[in-house]
C-alpha cells in the first residue's frame, strides 16, 4: 500500500482527504445544529452550474464553482427574506435552476469532451498540488474563524433572538458560515463529487451526536469520523477499484449505521 | 434616570396589519411591570420592539434614553418563549450561561476568572450551581427557565425582559419562579418587564400591570385592574379572576 505514496496524485489526494476530514468534521456540527443540511445539498448541486460556466468560458471551473456557490448561498437567504418563502423552497428553486444552467452551458460548449462523471462523483486523478494548497488555505482561514467565533455561533444556534439582543451579529456570522460552506463544498468536489458531498455535511455530526451530549466531544468525534472515512475510503477505492467519492460516502454511511446500532444497544434509552 | 424604558404612541405593523396601536408605556428603575393579554394581542411584538428587533411604524421607543439599536449589548437580559429554543443542542448548563459572557465585542473567546465568577454567581442566584455540568436539554422545564434567567443575569443587565416565563410550569414551580424573580429584582436592582397571559399569577408580584390587546386598555396597579372594565375589554366578557387565599406563600405582603 505504501507504494501508492510514490504517485503525486495519491499524495495530493491523501493530504486533501485529511484536510477535508477536519473541515467536514467541524463544519458538519454547525450545519446540522443550525438545521442547514438541505442548504448544504443545495449549494453542492449549485456547483454544477459554476463548473459548467467555467468550462464554457475557459476559466478554471474551481473559481467559477466557488463564485456560483457563494452567490447561491447568499441569494438563497435573500430570496427567503424578499419573497417571504421558506428556506426549503428557496433552496429547491436555486438547486434545480443551477443544474439547468449547467446543462445549458455544457450544451453551448459544442464539441467539448467534458468528463461529467468526475465532477458529479469525484476523481482523485484530477487532484493537483494547487488543490491541496487551496485546501490548506481554506482550513487555515476556517480554523481561525472557528477559534474566534465558536461560542457566538453556538449562542445563535441555541437561541438566535437572544444572541442578537446580547450583541451577536447573527446575520453576518450566518453569511460567513454560508461562504465557508460553499468554499469547503467546492474544495471537495474533485475528490468526492457534487452529488455525494452533501453526505459529508451530515454524517460526521450525526456520528458525533451518537457519542456525546457535549459539543466539544461531538466535534472531536465528527473530525475523527470524517478523517477515518475520507482516508479509509481513499484506500478502499484503490483496493476495490471503485470511484473514490462513492466509496467514501458508502463507507461513511455504513459506519454511521453500525454506530447507530451499537449506540442503541449500549444506551437503549437514547 | 428613573425611566429605563419609554414607549410613546408606538404603532407597529406586521405583514401590513397593525399589531400595536398607539401604545404608550414606561418601566421605571427597579420596577416590575407585567404586560398581560390573550394570545395574539401583540405582547411578544412589544418586547421585540423594545429590543430593536422590530421597528415601529410610528412613535418613539427609548431604552436607557437611547433608541433600542444604539443600546449597548448586555443592557437588556432577555428570556424568550421556550418554544424558540433548540433543546437537542449538546451543551451543558455551564455552557448555556457562559454564552452570555462570550456575546460581547471581545475578539478572542476566552473566559476570564472574572467571567467564571459572574457565571458562578448567576447560577447561584437561581440555585442551579449543583446542575452546572448537566446536559441543558435534560433539565425539567422549571430548571431550564432558571438556567435561562442565569444566562440573562450573567450579562449583568439593567433590564430583564421575560416572555411568558411561566409557560409549562406547574402551579408550585410557577409560584417559586415568581418569588425568585422578585428576590432577584431586590438583590440586583433590576427593572423587569414581563409578558404573560396569566393575569392571576403575575398580579401578586408586579408593581404595575398593563392590559394589552393591540392597544393598552389599562395601565396601573394590579388591584385597580380587577375593578376596571378594561379586563373584559382585553380577555372578553366570560372571564373569572380567581385570587389566591391568605394562606398562600407571599400573599401576606399584599
Amino acid at each position: 500500500m505504501i507504494e501508492l505514496f510514490y504517485f503525486h496524485f495519491f499524495r495530493n489526494a491523501f493530504i486533501i482527504s485529511l484536510i477535508l476530514g477536519i473541515l467536514f468534521g467541524i463544519l458538519s456540527f454547525f450545519v446540522v445544529m443550525r438545521k442547514m443540511t438541505f442548504l448544504g445539498a443545495g449549494i453542492a448541486h449549485t456547483a454544477f452550474g459554476g463548473v459548467a460556466l467555467g468550462v464554457l468560458l475557459g476559466i478554471d471551473p474551481f473559481l467559477t464553482a466557488l463564485a456560483f456557490c457563494i452567490g447561491a448561498a447568499i441569494l438563497i437567504g435573500k430570496l427567503v427574506k424578499y419573497g417571504k418563502i421558506s428556506y426549503d423552497m428557496s433552496i429547491g428553486i436555486f438547486f434545480s435552476f443551477s443544474m439547468a444552467l449547467g446543462a445549458i452551458f455544457l450544451a453551448l460548449k459544442r464539441g467539448y469532451a467534458f468528463d461529467l462523471m468526475s465532477y458529479l462523483f469525484g476523481n482523485i486523478l484530477g487532484v493537483t498540488f494547487a488543490d491541496t494548497l487551496i485546501a490548506v488555505c481554506v482550513l487555515a482561514v476556517f480554523m481561525l474563524f472557528v477559534l474566534i467565533f465558536m461560542q457566538r455561533i453556538l449562542f445563535m444556534t441555541l437561541d438566535e433572538e437572544v444572541a442578537a439582543v446580547s450583541g451577536v451579529n447573527v446575520n453576518l456570522l450566518d453569511t460567513i458560515l454560508l461562504v465557508f460552506l460553499a468554499a469547503i463544498v467546492v474544495t471537495s468536489i474533485k475528490i468526492v463529487g457534487i452529488i455525494l458531498v452533501s453526505a459529508l455535511v451530515v454524517l460526521p455530526a450525526g456520528f458525533g451526536l451518537l457519542i456525546s451530549k457535549n459539543y466539544r466531544t461531538v466535534i472531536a468525534a465528527g473530525i475523527l469520523f470524517a478523517v477515518t472515512v475520507m482516508i479509509g475510503g481513499l484506500f478502499l477505492s484503490y483496493l476495490m477499484d471503485t470511484p473514490t467519492g462513492a466509496t467514501v460516502v458508502s463507507a461513511g454511511t455504513a459506519l454511521y449505521f453500525l454506530s447507530l446500532i451499537a449506540s442503541k444497544r449500549l444506551k437503549p434509552d437514547r | 434616570m428613573d425611566e429605563v424604558i419609554s414607549l410613546q404612541n408606538v404603532w407597529v405593523k406586521y405583514d401590513g396589519a397593525v399589531v400595536l396601536e398607539d401604545v404608550s408605556l414606561t418601566l421605571r428603575n427597579k420596577e416590575i411591570v407585567s404586560i398581560v393579554g390573550p394570545n395574539g394581542s401583540g405582547k411578544s411584538t412589544l418586547l421585540k420592539t423594545i429590543m430593536g428587533l422590530k421597528q415601529p411604524w410610528r412613535g418613539t421607543v427609548e431604552v436607557m434614553g437611547l433608541p433600542p439599536r444604539k443600546v449597548p449589548g448586555g443592557t437588556i437580559g432577555y428570556l424568550p418563549q421556550r418554544s424558540s429554543l433548540d433543546y437537542t443542542m449538546p451543551v451543558s448548563v455551564f455552557d448555556v450561561v457562559a454564552m452570555a459572557r462570550y456575546a460581547g465585542a471581545r475578539v478572542l473567546e476566552r473566559l476570564t476568572a472574572d467571567d467564571r465568577m459572574r457565571i458562578d454567581r448567576a447560577l447561584e442566584s437561581v440555585e442551579m450551581s449543583d446542575h452546572r455540568l448537566r446536559h441543558f436539554g435534560s433539565l425539567s422545564e422549571g430548571q431550564k427557565q432558571r438556567v435561562l434567567i442565569a444566562r440573562a443575569l450573567a450579562l449583568q443587565p439593567r433590564i430583564l425582559l421575560l416572555d411568558e416565563p411561566s409557560t409549562g410550569l406547574d402551579a408550585v414551580a410557577q409560584d417559586n419562579f415568581y418569588q425568585m424573580i422578585r428576590a432577584l429584582r431586590d438583590a440586583k436592582d433590576l427593572s423587569i418587564l414581563m409578558v404573560s397571559h396569566d393575569i392571576g399569577a403575575v398580579s401578586r408580584i408586579v408593581d404595575r400591570l398593563a392590559c394589552l390587546k393591540n392597544k393598552i386598555h389599562f395601565h396601573g396597579k394590579p388591584a385597580d385592574c380587577f375593578s376596571n372594565e378594561s379586563l373584559s375589554g382585553v380577555f372578553g366578557k366570560n372571564v373569572y379572576y380567581v385570587t389566591h387565599d391568605k394562606n398562600c406563600d407571599g400573599c401576606e405582603d399584599e
